[in-house]
């Protein structure tokens, strides 16, 4: 589980490396406004004070649908 | 920071005892958050149980050279004692870290910026610790 301030929810990885993963619920059902929420969650991931990349998955709860990526973190990306 | 990948933080080099001890730590955590919601007072116990553990975590990480992975336990112990109410020690870990000469600019100013709030917190404290007193003694 990752620290408050970490701008995500938990550390994963490996046995050698480990990144975020940044997990977001919604009972949204309109695809742009959950779209905008993954966009949303990915700026904050990417915001951490760590400069790691890592994942992100917004779950609309109302549609039983997800997105589901992964992010490298880049200086120019914030 | 030898140990840094774009992408991710080194954990090379520690053992099964290791992990075990970042799911033990993990575990308090979430229950410390959930009994906070709760308004229950065992969250304070779990709190500073998991600062504890992080701060042995980050001393292991030190010892294997592992800067980065010492750092996000650093911090997290941080974050920790201030949630169990400990003040005094969440601010003097975070002046700890904002002496570290390899600190990066983001990591400096997200502890910067939460040592900065912390003292807002103990100021707010102390103002109400004094009112409480003084109007007992009216």
């Amino acid at each position: 589980m990752a620290a408050e301030g970490d701008r995500f929810d938990y550390w994963v990885g490996s046995e050698e490396y480990e990144c975020g993963l940044e997990v977001s619920g919604t009972m949204m059902v309109n695809a742009d406004d959950i779209e905008a929420r993954h966009r949303s969650k990915v700026r904050q991931l990417l915001d951490n004070p760590y400069s790691v990349g890592g994942y992100v998955i917004v779950v609309s709860f109302a549609t039983r649908q997800a997105i589901f990526s992964y992010h490298e973190f880049a200086e120019a990306q914030v | 920071m030898n140990s840094h990948i774009p992408n991710g933080i080194s954990r090379q080099g520690l053992d099964a005892s290791f992990a075990a001890e970042e799911t033990r730590k993990s575990n308090l955590l979430l229950q410390a958050t959930l009994l906070r919601e709760q308004g229950r007072e065992e969250a304070v116990t779990r709190f500073a149980e998991a600062a504890e553990i992080e701060e042995q975590l980050s001393r292991a990480c030190l010892e294997r050279g592992l800067k980065e992975k010492f750092l996000v336990h650093r911090f997290s112990a941080a974050s920790c004692w201030a949630q169990a109410g400990n003040f005094y020690q969440a601010i003097t870990i975070c002046e700890q870290l904002l002496a570290e000469t390899d600190l990066t600019e983001r990591l400096r100013h997200r502890v910067s910026s939460y040592v900065n709030t912390l003292r807002a917190r103990r100021n707010q404290w102390f103002a109400e610790a004094v009112a409480a007193q003084n109007a007992a003694e009216v």
